[in-house]
């Protein structure tokens, strides 16, 4: 599979405050990658760049070999969906209005037929097509974040950028909204990069799991390579043991003072 | 799986609410040239505006040098103030700002007051110092609070607060020059500072005239603000720059707007509430919105001072008290008719 991001030689600041520190990463076509580290590791700021919202100071974010700061950022929004964590409580539109609002980097004025039937594709997609005329300030969390998803899957992006998707989720919309786009990923051959709190949920949707310590990638690959309970203890803090069956999954123990 | 999908749960279809307003605005129009101190029929208004000349010399004379510029100078500074609302509030994202957050009316109100009380202009012959005055000041103080904004990001709330900075000090400057005024300046510019188009004529409804123009440019931002609706992280990802979106709609408002007010003096409450009527009546999405509120704004301000005319005729109401009047009560009306809350 070819190479569709690739991260080189990440470094970006927010002012004075190094929040990426030499970041090189490369994503495959049709991968599913989660960035997992603590609160402040460069989670969010990585996906940040990576859709150029916000511009490193040092390398180069590329896509499909293509530096993203050479792209327009129209362009960039047709290759490119990200959902970022915090999102508008209110909206005062129906939930087809809020997914046309994808078509953006698509339409001038006029919305056309074409615009209307991505809208309920990928409604369809995420199992929303009910809701299309509901009002989007009448969804639950769950819901919401299944319209959010479609919203930037109306962009038709070849990759989808999530930021945190399933947090305040319930059990089974956390379960539903990964296995909704890791088969998008699978039959689509969308790239997919989130960032993701809850480990166990990162080891059994992704391909490849980014560690992130400070800014600094402390380890790539795999969930089992990855998810050890020495790499836990070291960038969380945590003593953790890891079960294999029947998914890996973390038990974490205690703080380590 | 078309466009109807996308509208059948408003109230009304969208389209054909824009249609009724525009229907609107020549009857609104015909109406206010045909009432006053001196009555004109409609049907008489109607054939001299088609060039028949079958009314009688005063009265097509007070129609044509005094009511239509009046009335036409009605309908562009309430479309102006309307559609710099309706950008202003999508920009910085915020239902309480109108056209003189940014300081606008405030600018205005001290370059008039320097003219009135001090008798100091900036350029201009002595009866339009009054009104150059207000236009450099008013632009004096937005685009102030716009470069301060600017150092800041240009985030809503900078521009806001950098806005009400403006009005303060610029408040502070008016009320002493209030306080040394001698009564007969002091009461041509608490006249000014009400809003008025008394003195409506040709020369200012050619001079107001190309502030209408600014409706161009902003509706091209329909989709820009579209997009901002869903938070400016989502904007930025949709190809949106939200700082320069905020400065160009900004300074396109401020502007527009400044050309009516130095003419007219700060009406206020249209730009304010004709986007949240347009809302109510077509919905959020931008594209309907803006044009609903610049048909809207002419409307309400057309309507308003033709009341303002005769209502005690002989003796004219400023127009800014009657807009309240009646705007307040149709606002509210709709604010507990409508099902859902436009802001949260």
């Amino acid at each position: 599979m070819a190479v569709k991001i690739a991260v080189k030689g990440v470094s970006a600041w927010y002012d004075s405050i190094k929040a990426l520190d030499g970041v090189t990463l490369e994503l495959k076509e049709g991968e599913v990658a989660s960035l997992i580290g603590p609160n402040g590791a460069g989670k969010t700021t990585l996906l940040r760049c990576v859709c150029n919202i916000l511009k490193p100071k040092i390398g180069a974010v590329m896509i499909d070999g293509v530096e993203v700061d050479e792209l327009t950022s129209r362009e960039l929004a047709m290759k490119i969906g990200y959902v970022p964590q915090v999102q508008p409580s209110h909206l005062p539109l129906t939930v087809l209005e809020v997914v046309v609002l994808g078509r953006k980097p698509y339409v001038n004025w006029s919305l056309s037929n074409r615009d209307f039937e991505v809208a309920w594709r990928v409604l369809k997609m995420v199992n929303a097509e009910h809701l299309a005329n509901r009002y989007f300030d009448e969804l639950s969390g769950g819901e919401r974040q299944k319209v959010f998803i479609a919203r930037a899957l109306a962009q038709e992006p070849e990759v989808l950028l999530l930021d945190e998707p399933t947090s305040n989720l319930d059990l089974k919309h956390q379960l539903e909204i990964l296995s909704i786009i890791r088969s998008l990923a699978k039959e689509r051959n969308l790239t997919v990069l989130m960032a993701m709190h809850d480990l166990n949920l990162a080891c059994r949707f992704s391909d490849v799991l980014v560690m992130l310590c400070n800014g600094r990638i402390y380890a790539v690959g795999s969930p089992s390579e990855v998810i050890t309970p020495d790499n836990i203890r070291k960038v969380y803090g945590v003593e953790a043991k890891i079960l294999k069956t029947p998914h890996l999954t973390i038990v974490p123990l205690e703080v380590i003072s | 799986m078309s466009e109807y999908g996308f509208t059948h749960r408003y109230r009304f279809n969208k389209v054909s609410v824009l249609v009724m307003l525009a229907i609107s605005i020549p009857i609104i129009f015909l109406v206010s040239i045909s009432v006053g101190v001196v009555p004109v029929s409609l049907l008489e208004v109607a054939l001299s505006v088609l060039g028949f000349n079958e009314v009688d010399p005063i009265a097509f004379t007070v129609i044509f040098n005094i009511r239509v510029p009046r009335a036409l100078m009605a309908l562009i500074s309430g479309s102006v103030l309307a559609v710099s609302g309706a950008t202003l509030q999508g920009v910085l994202r915020n239902p309480l700002v109108s056209p003189f957050t940014l300081g606008v009316s405030s600018g205005a109100s001290f370059g008039a007051a320097l003219a009135i009380v001090l008798g100091v202009g900036l350029i201009g012959s002595s009866s339009y110092i009054v009104m150059f005055n207000a236009f450099i000041f008013a632009l004096i103080a937005c685009f102030t609070a716009l470069l301060i904004a600017r150092l800041k990001g240009a985030t809503s709330e900078s521009v806001i607060l950098a806005g009400i900075a403006m009005m303060y000090i610029f408040s502070a400057a008016i009320t002493l020059l209030q306080y040394i005024a001698r009564e007969w300046e002091l009461k041509a510019l608490v006249h000014w500072m009400m809003g008025d188009l008394a003195l409506a004529n040709w020369r200012r409804a050619y001079l107001i005239a190309p502030s209408i123009l600014v409706c161009i440019p902003l509706l091209k931002y329909a989709w820009d603000l579209n997009a901002l609706m869903l938070g400016e992280e989502t904007a930025k990802s949709l190809g949106v720059n939200p700082e320069s979106t905020r400065l160009i709609c900004a300074s396109l408002s401020a502007l527009a707007v400044a050309i009516v007010v130095c003419m007219t003096g700060p009406i206020g409450f249209i730009g304010l509430v004709s986007p949240h009527m347009a809302r109510y009546l077509v919905g959020a999405d931008y594209r309907y919105s803006m044009i609903a509120s610049i048909l809207i704004g002419a409307l309400l301000l057309t309507t308003a001072d033709t009341i303002a005319r005769i209502i005690i005729a002989p003796i004219e109401l400023p127009v800014g008290v009657v807009t309240a009047f009646l705007g307040v009560p149709l606002f509210v009306h709709l604010l507990l008719k409508a099902r859902r809350e436009i802001w949260r």
